[in-house]
This record gives C-alpha cells, structure tokens and sequence, in this order.
C-alpha cells in the first residue's frame, strides 16, 4: 500500500513537471487526429465535398457517379457536391471558412493552395498515417472497394502532395501543357513542325504569320485577325522558361529568385514579339482555343486538360460554327531550351482532407477520397480531357489501353487530340515538374505571370521595355503580391543569438533541476531502504 | 506473537499455584489424619508447583515486560521511519498522512490481533492446567487482567499511532510552509525581473525619446539656421526689391495675366481630353482613353484584385450616344458606393477588345474613376428585338440597356438532367453555367427565342447575384412562357446580353 502510495505520488509529480515542460513548447491540441481502430458502420456521417471541373459537364456527371456509388458501398455516408469551375474560387472560400471553422471535408485543391490552408493548425490532415493503416489504408483490407495501393499511385504524382515532410495531398488528375498547332498554316508558311519545338522556332514562325496582304489582311489566313502565339497561363509560362534554362524562381525554404536576369532577358524577348502583336496572352485576348479554332492563331498554348477545345473538330466549341475554320491539328511539348532536355510543368488537381473533431468523420472522408482513385472514377475522369490517371492500376488497365487505342475513332469520346494530350504527359512523365511549396508560393507563381503580362501590354502600349523599366516592375511585383512577407524557413535572422536567458528563466530552470535532484535522491534511499528491509 | 503467548501462560500458570496453594491447606485439615502421607507427598509436589510456577510468573513478567517495551519500540520505529520519509518526500500532499494512518492502523490491527492469539493460546494452556482443579475463578480473574492488558496495550498503541499522526502532519505542515517560502522567494524573484526589465524597458524608451529629442532639436537649429539664412538673404533681396518696386509690379501683373492665360488654356486642354463616343469608337485598342458616361449598372466590388493592384469595379456606363463597358477600373470602397445608377463619371483607361467585347481598361497609373457632381442620367432601355440575328447591327449597341420583347423560352439540352443531378425539380429552362456544371450562386444560362431562332442569355451572378429578383425569376421559367427581358448588351464571342430583369407573360 505505501509502496503503491508512493509510485503514484511519483507519477504525479512526474506529470505536473512534464505538464510544465511541454508548457515550454506550446500546449498540444487535443484536435490533431488519429486513425480511428475501426470506422463506425452503425453511426450516420454527412461529409461536404469541393469539387472543381474544367466548366465541363460530362466530369459533373462523373463526380455525381462517385458519389452515388460511393453512397451505395457505404450506406452512413452522405456525400453532399458543391461544382466549382475555378480553382481561385475554392481558395478563397476555402480561406473563409477556416476561420469560421466551417471548411468541407474532402477538397480538390492545389498543393500551392495547401501550404496556405495549413497555416492554421490543424486545419489540414496528414494523410501518411490515414494511407499506412492496413485496414482502411491505401489497399487496406477494409476497404469495400478496389483501391490502388500506395506502390500503384505514380510515385512522381503522390510526392507532389507532400509538403513539409508530410503528405496532404492526394493526386486525382495530371495534366501538364501542351501547344496545339494548326500544322495546315505551319506549312504553308514553308516551315515544318519538328516533334520538340525550341522557343527560337516558335518566335520565328510568329513573326514570319505577321506577314499582310495588300488589303491589310495576313497572308497566312486572309483575315484581319491574326494572333500566331496565344498563351493560357502566364505563370506557367515563366516558370517553364526559367526551369528549362536553369534560372531561378524560389528555394524550397520559400526565397524569392523570380527576379533575376535570365527574367529581364526573357521579359525583353517576349515584349518585343508582344509589341508586334506576334504573341498575347489569355488576359489580353481571350481564350487560345477560340482564335486557333476561327484560324486566327497557329501556336495555342494551354493545359492538356483543355484539349476537348482544341482543333478544327473540337467536341466543344464556344464560338459559332461558322467562325470555325478547317486545319490540322497536331499537338506538341511546349517549347523548350534544350530539345534534348525537356521540362514541362506537372498541374492538375489533387484531394485534401480537412480536420474534424470527430475522427470517425476524418476516415469517412478519407475513405471517400481514396475512391476518387478507384479505376472507374480515374478512367471516367480522364477521358473527359486530356488527363492522365495518377494511378499505375488504371493506367495499365485493359480498359484504358483500349480507350487510348482508339483514338480517333470519333470526335467525341475518342477525340484524337485530346487522347494525344493525354498520351503526352503520359510519355513524359518524367519529363515533368513542379515548383516548390511553401506559404507564398501560390502569390509568387501569380506574380510570375504578372511578369509577362505586363510587359506584353506596356508593349502593346507602346512603352519602352528596357532595364529601367523592368527593374521598376520587378520592384511594383514584389509589393503587389506581398512577395517581400514571405516567411522563409531556416532563414539565417530565425538563427540569430538571443543573448542570455532573463533570470527568471534562470530561477526556473534552477528550481526545475533541484526539484529533479530531490526525485533521485528519494528514488535511491527508498530503493536503498528497501533493499535493506529484504 | 510467541512473548506475548509465553508472558501470558506465566501469569496464568502463577495464578493458578497461587489459588492451588490456599486449597491444599484447607483439604490437609480435614483429611489429615487418615491421608497423611498423601498429603505430604502432595504438599512437596504443591510446593514444586509454587515454585515452579512462581518461576513461571516471573518469567512471564520479564517476557511480558519486554514485550511491550518491544512494542513501543517498534511504534517509536515505526514513528520515525514515518518521520523521515514525510521528511524526505516533501510533498504536501495527503496521501502521506492517508498512509501514516493507513500504517499506524495496520500496527493496530497487528498488535491486537497478536494479543488476542496471545489470549487464545494462554486461556487454551490455563485450561488445560486446571483442567482438574478450580481455577475457574482464577481463570476468570486472569481473563479479566489480560483483557485489562490488552486493553492498555491497545490505547497505548493508539495513543502511539496519534502521536505519529500528529508528528506526520506537523513534519507535512512544515514541508507546505517551506514549499510556500519557496514559491514566494519564486514569485519574488519573478517581480524583481519583471520590474527589472520594465525599469530598463522604461530607461530605454527614455533613452530613445531624449536621442530623439535631440535629433529634433538638432533638426530645429539646423532648419532655424536655414530660415535665417533665408530670411537674410530675403532681406539683402527686399533691399534690391525696394529699389525696383515699380519695374517688378509691372513685371508681376504681366505674369499673372499670364498665368491666367494659361490657366484657360489647360482647361482647354482638359475639356478636349475627354473623347466623344465616336472618338471612343475610333481609337484603336490600347490607346488611351478619357470618357464621360453615366452609370448605369455596377457589378461587385472587388477588393484589392491582383491582377490591377487596386480595388476595382465593372461598371455599365451610357450617355446618349451610346454606352461603354468598364472592365476592372480602379474603384475605392468609398467612391463605390457613391456609384448610383445615374452618377455622371469620368474614366481614363485603354481601350481594349476581349473575345469581341469593346472595354476600357485599368490605365498604367491605376486612376481612380471620378464622380462628377451636378448631373445624372438614366437611359431609356433601346428595344433590340428586331435586331437578333443580325450581329453587325447587334454590335452596333455593344453594352447599351436593350430590351427583348415577346421571347419564347426554349428547352436547354442539359437543363432537365442537371436539376435531376442536384435533385431539384425536373424540367426547367436554365443552366448553372454555359453547361449546367455550375452550381447556385454561380451564372445563370437559358435560351429564348424568337421567329424560330434560338438565343442565349445570361443572369451574370457578379451584377444580378442570386438573391436578386431576376435570378430567382429566372430559376422558375418554364418551357414555352412568353417573355419580356431588359439588360445590358454584352458580348462574349457574339451577343450574350446580362439580363437584368425577366417580366413572364
């Protein structure tokens, strides 16, 4: 009894004095979650699901079949969509509801994007335990579906979601970009399309389309319109152009290299096709399908889940009929530095679970994400675009190699250039790549392509785009989008010597060790005394 | 156990020779002269008796003595050992004292239970001793002594265990007052620091205020110095003035004259800069533009949009001669609201073409759109119905308030299916969304027609958003229902007007 009496004693004191410890290094929350042992069949879970498309019906109806399939092998879980057809709009909602603690369950999202939800804590949940468990992990022996295993997601595709050393992120989609050529105008401005373009070839051919007629209308199509360079996604553009030559644009940690000289160099080069009117962009001009479509451009630049819009017989068309001119349509890599070399950004969007107090709804939503890579959804999905399944399983699946094998068969389902696009990050996985994560990361990338858009308009503009003037951009960028608040990790002033402990810290501390010092002098005469008595 | 058993049995075996003793002598009167012998014989062996169990008794004392001295010593142990490890443990808590009691307790319960054997074992003996003769009384009176015994033993045992209790709780008392004394030399020490650190905080801010007062008043000097420089150099120049007084009045009412002259000009100037509509019309895109419109319509503010760098607006702007679309030009909150429909404007931009729609944009030095006080207009909405289908002439009114009249609403492939998908009620006209993979909240899409031919129109969520009476109005058009619709003319590729308001017929 007194022995007893004594040890909890000892544990007492032992808890109050590691409950003041790990005072010192902030209080653990109690809402970090846990892999429940098992999920909760008899209770009844509702979970919110974010979902983004590409403003594309067909992937509607295919989330909407998810849904109820998933409903069906799991009775207790509603699955409640919400359709969103931008990514900025589910981050800044997203960013909203945190802070009143109302976030969805399940999110498509961008691991940019990520690394700013996170910031709160607990807010987003670790998914490498959730993947690990053996009963309701990736392949776990719980699941009541096919899932893919951890080995079966394309390693290159998960590692993209993780950030910090851990994963948040699971990949859904994979596109990258591509540039889809009107080849009939390529040849008939006495060029031909190699199987990598060079960025040298793209800006020569582009001139060369600038070319008129007596009336004032471009050769190359008879029409007084005539863009030959259309580019979606400024940002993606930059971040391309430096990583193929080898320039910086940000460390992992979170430093800011955008702007460098190898930037004003390229900033220059495309201002100087911008002021030709050879090269625009998506937020000057308008979408690159449309123009390549009525034969107003011949290089369109956009992501390879674009691909449906893309060509002379799109399956989808957002300008009239009769705009539409006849070309061939062949789809190639975007430009690159080094054609023995190629780097091509990896994008698409990817799933996040957020935290909930209840664990049991945590796993609901973790078990619903997974069955967003099932086959059936990863092979639905893809072929509503030019999208790549994440996964090795529908990838290698009989049913996907036939529905790449019949490409062209129709301008629907089969689309050739959309199985084209898909079939090209597919042999360019490798090929691909992605920027650093961190806080910030998603405004430097907005910043990158504020770059080129604003040089292509002060160009339009008729402004002098010399040093002067892009170093007064790079100045105006940098405070725009708050690139000089960006926390960067391990930064040599986080490093800094504090000087001396104060001295209360000093008596603290002091009072810890003799407090401790007592313990084991206790510890060893009852020990002592005890060994006597026996 | 066994001293206990051992004293008892003496003192019961001394008892019994003594009472054995007085009964022999009264027995050897009356059976004296026949029993002689036997009476010797039994007298010798009395006498060993008595002796033996005075022997006895003695013994017993000395073991029962030492007994109970063994039993104070063990409580005394007991005590001290107590003492020390509350000593030792120095935690005020009461779990010491549960287990000093728990402990002198269980001494308790040793010890009588040890006497009670004792007894047991003793009364067990004492019987069987007497078990021929009459010592029931003695036995009785031995009882009673033991109980009285153990009794004594009992509160002295009891007596020991307060007194250990006693000694437990002053020793904890002790140990709480020193831990208090601690924690108050603790809390000492922390205000000393705290006070510390607030007098150096204090002696710092002093520091700083006193280096900035003399900077200030360095700064003063130096700027008192330059005035008087100045004023000395004014007063050598008043010296020069004095003397050239009337040539400078001369001088100085020609420069005002001047002055105003040029004033009229850059007025002027001003007054030109602000383009006609046809100028407007004229200029190619990405020049510069200045207009002067009236507001029509706005759209949501949008706060610090990074792609300006400002808080911006979209705004339907119209005069008479026609109508401009304001796409993201620079709109403080302030000015925002102020932007009723009517407000007379004035904008400078670029113009700029999107997928076909004519706009002016943000201009390079973000300049805000400016409200001009005094006059207001609200244009009449131009019925545009007889120009569907003819995109030159549509194209013509580019943004203007138009009006549709007698429009059919027409099924839109997707329309059904969608609601079914979001589980609303089947079999209505509109789509979130171009295709329907929208949701609310988001733009609204349905078709009209009109001689046969089908058109699009939108509810643009931005402008009508989903609380507004034209989307709800929208949400519950049928197949077939006869129209009238006002909106301002935009173009996406071709027309697509932003309905503002749907009258059913």
């Amino acid at each position: 009894m007194r022995k007893i009496g004594k040890t909890l004693l000892l544990a007492v004191f032992a808890l109050l004095c590691a409950g003041c410890l790990g005072g010192c290094h902030g209080r653990v929350s109690t809402t970090s979650f846990a892999v429940p042992a098992s999920f909760d069949e008899e209770d009844s879970y509702e979970i919110t699901f974010w979902a983004k498309n590409d403003t594309n019906k067909t992937q509607v109806r295919i989330y909407n079949k998810a849904v109820e399939g998933f409903q069906k092998l799991y009775p207790n879980i509603k699955v409640n969509l919400r359709l969103y057809t931008n990514y900025g709009d589910i981050y800044n909602d997203v960013i909203t509801n945190i802070s009143t603690g109302t976030t969805p369950n399940v999110c498509i999202t961008y691991p940019d994007h990520i690394a700013t939800y996170k910031t709160g804590k607990h807010t987003v949940v670790p998914l490498d335990d959730l993947a690990a468990d053996p009963k309701y992990g990736l392949g776990g022996t719980e699941l009541k579906f096919d899932g893919p295993s951890q080995e079966e997601i394309i390693p290159k595709f998960l590692e993209e979601g993780r950030i910090d050393g851990f994963l948040y992120a699971l990949p859904f989609m994979r596109s990258t970009e591509a540039c889809y050529i009107n080849k009939t105008y390529v040849e008939k401005l006495g060029y031909e399309v190699p199987d990598v373009l060079t960025w040298d070839y793209i800006w020569e051919v582009s001139e060369a389309a600038m070319e008129k007629d007596k009336d004032g209308n471009f050769r190359v199509n008879g029409q007084n319109v005539m863009i030959p360079f259309l580019y979606k996604s400024t940002d993606n553009m930059m971040i391309q152009m430096l990583q193929q030559l080898g320039a910086g644009y940000s460390t992992p940690q979170g430093e800011v290299l955008l702007f460098n000289d190898t930037t004003k160099e390229l900033l220059q080069e495309i201002a100087s096709h911008a002021k030709s009117r050879s090269f625009s962009t998506f937020k000057i001009s308008s979408y690159p399908a449309n123009f390549l479509n009525a034969g107003q451009c011949i290089f369109a630049i956009d992501s390879t889940a674009g691909a449906t819009w893309m060509g002379s017989d799109a399956p989808l068309v957002d300008i009239s009929p009769d705009k539409v001119v006849d070309f061939e349509t062949v789809v190639r890599p975007v430009p690159q530095a080094d054609p023995d070399h190629l780097q091509m950004i990896s994008q698409g969007p990817s799933v996040c679970i957020f935290n909930k107090p209840d664990p049991q709804e945590v796993l609901a939503s973790w078990l619903f994400a997974q069955y967003l890579l099932t086959n059936e959804v990863q092979i639905s999905y893809s072929g509503t675009e030019g999208y790549l399944p994440v996964t090795s399983k529908a990838q290698q699946s009989e049913e996907y190699l036939d529905y790449l094998a019949a490409a062209g068969e129709d301008t629907k389902d089969h689309y050739q250039i959309k199985i084209d696009a898909s079939r090209l990050i597919m042999d360019h996985t490798e090929d691909t790549f992605v920027t650093p994560v961190f806080n910030g990361s998603a405004s430097l990338r907005d910043a990158a392509g504020h770059l080129i858009e604003d040089v292509s308009k002060g160009a339009r503009r008729k402004k002098e785009i010399d040093d002067s003037y892009i170093q007064k951009l790079f100045e105006s960028t940098e405070k725009l989008y708050h690139l000089d608040q960006i926390q960067v990790e391990g930064k040599e002033e986080d490093l800094r010597d504090l000087g001396p402990f104060p001295a209360t810290a000093v008596g603290l501390l002091t009072l810890l060790g003799i407090a401790w010092a007592l313990i084991l002098l206790y510890v060893i005469a009852d020990w002592l005394r005890s060994g006597k008595k026996s | 156990m066994k001293r206990f058993r051992v004293a008892a049995a003496a003192v019961l075996v001394t008892a019994l020779a003594l009472t054995g003793c007085s009964s022999n002598k009264k027995e050897t009167e009356a059976v004296k002269e026949t029993q002689a012998p036997a009476v010797e014989a039994a007298s010798e062996a009395a006498s060993e008796a008595v002796s033996e169990a005075a022997a006895a008794a003695e013994a017993v004392q000395t073991e029962a003595a030492a007994a109970v001295e063994a039993a104070q010593t063990e409580a005394a142990e007991a005590v001290e050992a107590v003492e020390t490890e509350a000593a030792v443990e120095a935690v005020e808590t009461e779990a010491a004292v549960e287990a000093v009691e728990t402990e002198a307790e269980e001494t308790i319960e040793e010890v009588m239970t040890e006497a009670e054997a004792a007894i047991e074992e003793a009364l067990t003996e004492a019987e069987a001793i007497l078990a021929e003769t009459e010592a029931e009384k003695a036995l009785e009176e031995f009882l009673t002594e033991a109980e009285a015994v153990a009794e004594a033993i009992e509160t002295e045992a009891e007596a020991v265990a307060e007194t250990a209790e006693t000694e437990a709780e002053a020793v904890v008392e002790a140990v709480e007052t020193e831990a208090e004394i601690v924690v108050e030399v603790a809390e000492t020490e922390a205000e000393e620091a705290v006070e510390a650190a607030e007098t150096e905080a204090e002696e710092a801010v002093e520091a700083a205020e006193t280096e900035a007062e003399e900077v200030v008043v360095e700064v003063a000097e130096t700027e008192a110095e330059a005035v008087v420089e100045v004023a000395e150099t004014e007063a050598e120049e008043v010296v020069v003035e004095v003397a050239e007084t009337e040539a400078e009045a001369v001088v100085e009412v020609a420069e005002t004259e001047a002055e105003a002259a040029a004033s009229v000009e850059t007025e002027a100037e001003a007054a030109e800069d602000v383009m006609s509509y046809d100028e407007y019309m004229a200029a190619q895109d990405d020049d510069p533009v200045v207009i002067e419109a009236y507001v029509q319509a706005k759209q949501a503010l949008y706060e610090d949009n990074p792609d300006v760098g400002c808080d911006t607006a979209t705004i339907y702007a119209q005069d008479e001669d026609g109508a401009y679309f304001l796409y993201s030009v620079p709109v403080s909150p302030e000015v925002y609201e102020k932007l009723e429909e009517g407000t007379k404007i004035r904008v400078r931009g670029y113009k700029s073409t999107w997928a076909g729609e004519v706009e002016i944009v943000a201009n390079d030095d973000l300049a805000e759109v400016e409200i001009i006080d005094g006059e207001s207009y609200v244009a009449e909405p131009t019925d545009v119905t007889d120009l569907l289908g003819d995109e030159d002439a549509m194209s013509a009114v580019m943004n203007q308030k138009v009006a549709f009249k007698d429009m059919t609403v027409e099924f839109i492939e997707g329309g059904n299916e969608t609601e079914a998908e979001v589980g609303s009620a089947a079999g209505v006209a509109y789509l979130y969304s171009w295709d329907g993979s929208g949701s609310e909240g988001d733009d609204l899409y349905f078709n009209a027609s009109k001689d046969g031919k089908l058109y699009t129109f939108v509810v643009e969520s931005y402008l009508c958003g989903p609380d507004s009476d034209v989307y709800k109005a929208v949400k519950e058009l049928k197949e077939g229902d006869t129209i009238d619709m006002e909106g301002f003319l935009y173009w996406y590729e071709g027309m697509q007007p932003h309905i503002t308001s749907v009258t059913v017929k």
